[in-house]
């Protein structure tokens, strides 16, 4: 029995007056390291999924989406943002809005100008409709107008389309590398897994920790600047 | 085999292998009248096409499959099987049956036809003949018993033959010109056109009223008529269809017309595989083929089909795709695109610059870069030249792969300079990138394509000749069999005129050099 579906049942319980507190509230599960081991996409790898990751000539939903991705955003983050969390002068996005791990994420050149392109196009397409408020970054549509169930599917298949159509097809390698390049960058440039976990959205350390990959880091840490130096 | 440069100086010259000779005659510019003069009478074109060797051989061929017990019995054929193919090819000429019988039915004319025969078959036989042509009774006759389906088709497969030959005989698909891959010659090029021929039935009404009796009779049903769609036409058109392959030069009314197949909504594959069969059939027959073209019915998979089998090239439209629905626009106009996929080569060759993103459209490549305000920009990659490898198989066959030469500037890196494939190659199933359908060995964009592509649009006019040579625009022939043999027979009457037509203009010239 999952945890989760056990306080969800004691809630239950209290709302039909069946129980008086939740006694699941504060059970602790003694947690097994997870066996999944990180793939990022290399520096190399990076660059082309930028500048070969369309579909079609006039395709930004898959470079917006791709560059929301190599920021560290969750599948769920990139759903969920809409062209207001975006600053383009600022060149930062906020990501994770409505949710607890809601977090300010600076970005590039080259990311800054795909999402522009990317808002360009929705504001055209939407005309009348425009309202960026609601009007989705990274998806065809407002997350709220697909099913729960439909959501991560749908931008895991736009990274997947995005990373074969860049060539990208390495063993290991899946839409969740772009997050992992982000954490390897990340701790490329610092040295510090508390950033890593600041600009993931990871509340644990130990998590945003295993999502670094040491011969990445052997490999291509040197591209990124002596560590420290931001 | 050596093969003849194509850089003489002068006007191309053209060399016929027929006729136990080799005649030469030079593609010089002709005058609007001497054009016209190539049209001929309807006489004339009788008289070439009693004299031409090619019917006599068809008319044997019939004669063949009819063969038959002596002691069977049954009475003796009024005319001898050549005479009713120049019957068939005459509605050509006269526009129908009724029209030739009653041309033929002139001793004047008929005694011409039989006075060029004679050059062909035996003097003796051809004195006996009647004192007038067959009529519409004989045909009639002819086509139901003599030339019956198995005999259609075996004269079907003769005249490809017997086609060929005629235009390796009046100088076209000569096999030992020089070419390169993608500057093909007009003589050379071989161009395949669907052609819907109206059918005779004029109405959609199964019975009619008639007026004095208000009776209703049953209207005279086509069953070879369908429904077609047609370029240049408002609506549909009911009729017949056929696929007809040419070859001409430009020379007026030199055109030889190589094969005809039927073929209808039912046939498997539609048009495009006809016109793939029959061009490999063609490419198999005459080597002097060097390229084909055509319409949009054919799409990647034939491109590939043909072009690996034969090592000829294939001028065809590119595919388009409006800017909106994501193509890329060309000279006003909207081309599919889809990027070229990362080969193994592709990646070694763009490892140290991080890659660019090219995509295969109009028959070439454009890479894709972000300008300064983040819109996308579109440059063509320079072709640079374009090679045919062949490759023997082990059980002998050859497989062809055309390869074109890019190079791609690399800011920071040298330029990449590659051999990109044209034909499908093994890493394009794993991508789903259908190269043909991309990729061509004449781009849309090149300066070659206009030219080429204006080989296909001639087609056009022999499908105009055509029609036009018919009574009221319409196949004078109810029925697939029926309509088959008298297709059939209007393109053996075209080859016997351009037979005729290259003979005449190579005598004018050999008097004008003697003058």
């Amino acid at each position: 029995v999952r945890l989760a579906a056990l306080r969800s049942a004691f809630d239950a319980l209290i709302a039909a007056e069946a129980a008086v507190e939740n006694r699941a509230a504060n059970v602790q599960v003694g947690r097994s390291p997870s066996d999944v081991v990180p793939h990022p996409l290399t520096p190399i790898e990076v660059e082309r999924l930028r500048v070969a990751g369309r579909l079609n000539p006039r395709d930004t939903l898959r470079p917006a989406c791709a560059a929301l991705a190599l920021t560290g955003a969750t599948h769920m983050e990139i759903a969920s943002t809409v062209v207001a969390d975006f600053d383009s002068a600022g060149g930062r996005v906020c990501l994770g809005r409505t949710t607890m791990s809601e977090r300010v994420v600076n970005l590039d050149t080259a990311t800054s100008m795909a999402l522009a392109a990317r808002i360009r196009f929705v504001r055209w397409a939407a005309a009348a409709a425009w309202d960026p408020d609601s009007a989705p970054l990274a998806m065809h549509r407002p997350v709220g107008a697909y099913q729960a169930d439909s959501v991560a599917p749908t931008v895991s298949m736009n990274l997947s389309r995005a990373l074969r159509r860049a060539g990208i097809a390495r063993p290991g390698v899946r839409p969740r590398s772009c997050r992992e390049y982000a954490a390897n960058a990340v701790y490329a440039r610092t040295g510090r897994v508390e950033d890593v976990a600041a600009q993931l959205g990871i509340v644990s350390l130990d998590s945003a920790f295993r999502l670094i990959d040491p011969d990445w880091q052997r490999r291509w840490g040197a591209h990124f600047g002596p560590r420290g130096d931001g | 085999m050596a093969r003849r440069s194509s850089r003489a100086a002068g006007p191309r010259e053209l060399r016929g292998s027929g006729g136990g000779g080799s005649t030469a005659v030079s593609v010089v510019a002709q005058s609007q009248r001497q054009r016209r003069a190539t049209a001929g009478s309807h006489v004339a074109r009788m008289r070439a096409i009693a004299s031409d060797p090619h019917l006599h051989a068809l008319a044997a061929h019939v004669s063949v499959a009819n063969r038959r017990d002596h002691r069977v019995g049954g009475r003796p054929s009024a005319y001898p099987d050549w005479c009713l193919l120049v019957f068939g090819a005459g509605i050509r000429v006269f526009g129908s049956a009724s029209a030739t019988a009653r041309a033929l039915a002139e001793p004047a004319v008929w005694g011409e036809v039989v006075n060029a025969a004679a050059a062909v078959v035996d003097t003796q036989a051809a004195a006996e003949l009647p004192p007038v042509g067959p009529n519409r009774d004989h045909w009639a006759y002819f086509l139901k018993r003599r030339l019956n389906p198995e005999a259609l088709a075996e004269l079907a497969a003769r005249q490809r033959e017997l086609g060929v030959e005629r235009a390796r005989e009046v100088g076209l698909l000569d096999p030992d010109a020089a070419y390169s891959a993608g500057g093909y010659h007009r003589d050379q090029v071989v161009g395949l056109d669907g052609k819907v021929f109206s059918s005779p039935l004029r109405t959609l009404d199964a019975e009619r009223v008639d007026k004095a009796t208000g009776e209703f009779r049953p209207v005279r049903q086509d069953p070879a008529r369908q429904r077609y769609g047609e370029a240049g036409v408002d609506g549909i058109v009911w009729g017949t269809k056929f696929a007809i392959a040419s070859v001409r030069s430009p020379l007026a009314n030199h055109r030889v017309i190589l094969g005809v197949a039927h073929f209808d909504a039912a046939t498997p594959g539609g048009e495009g595989r006809v016109f793939t069969q029959l061009a490999l059939d063609l490419a198999a027959r005459a080597p002097g083929i060097q390229a084909f073209t055509a319409d949009g019915a054919w799409r990647g998979t034939h491109l590939n089909q043909i072009q690996a089998a034969t090592g000829c090239g294939v001028i065809a439209p590119p595919r388009r795709r409006t800017r909106r629905n994501g193509g890329i626009v060309i000279g006003g106009h909207g081309h599919a695109a889809q990027p070229l996929p990362w080969s193994r080569r592709r990646q070694q060759r763009e490892a140290a610059c991080g890659g660019h993103q090219l995509w295969a459209a109009a028959g070439t490549l454009f890479e894709q870069t972000i300008a300064v305000d983040g819109e996308p920009v579109l440059r063509e990659l320079t072709r640079h030249q374009t090679k045919r490898d062949t490759t023997r198989r082990k059980d002998g066959s050859d497989r062809h792969q055309f390869y074109a030469r890019y190079t791609l500037p690399c800011p920071g890196h040298p330029d990449h300079d590659w051999w990109e494939p044209l034909l499908a190659t093994g890493d394009d199933a794993m991508a789903g990138f259908n190269r043909c359908e991309y990729l061509r060995v004449v781009p849309a964009t090149g300066p070659h394509h206009r030219r080429l592509y204006g080989m296909r649009q001639d087609t056009e006019s022999l499908n105009a000749q055509l029609e036009r040579a018919f009574y009221g625009q319409r196949l004078p022939a109810w029925g697939v069999h029926n309509q088959t043999a008298v297709v059939l027979l209007a393109a053996v009457a075209e080859n016997a005129w351009a037979r005729h037509v290259w003979n005449h203009e190579a005598q004018r010239q050999r008097s004008a050099d003697a003058a």
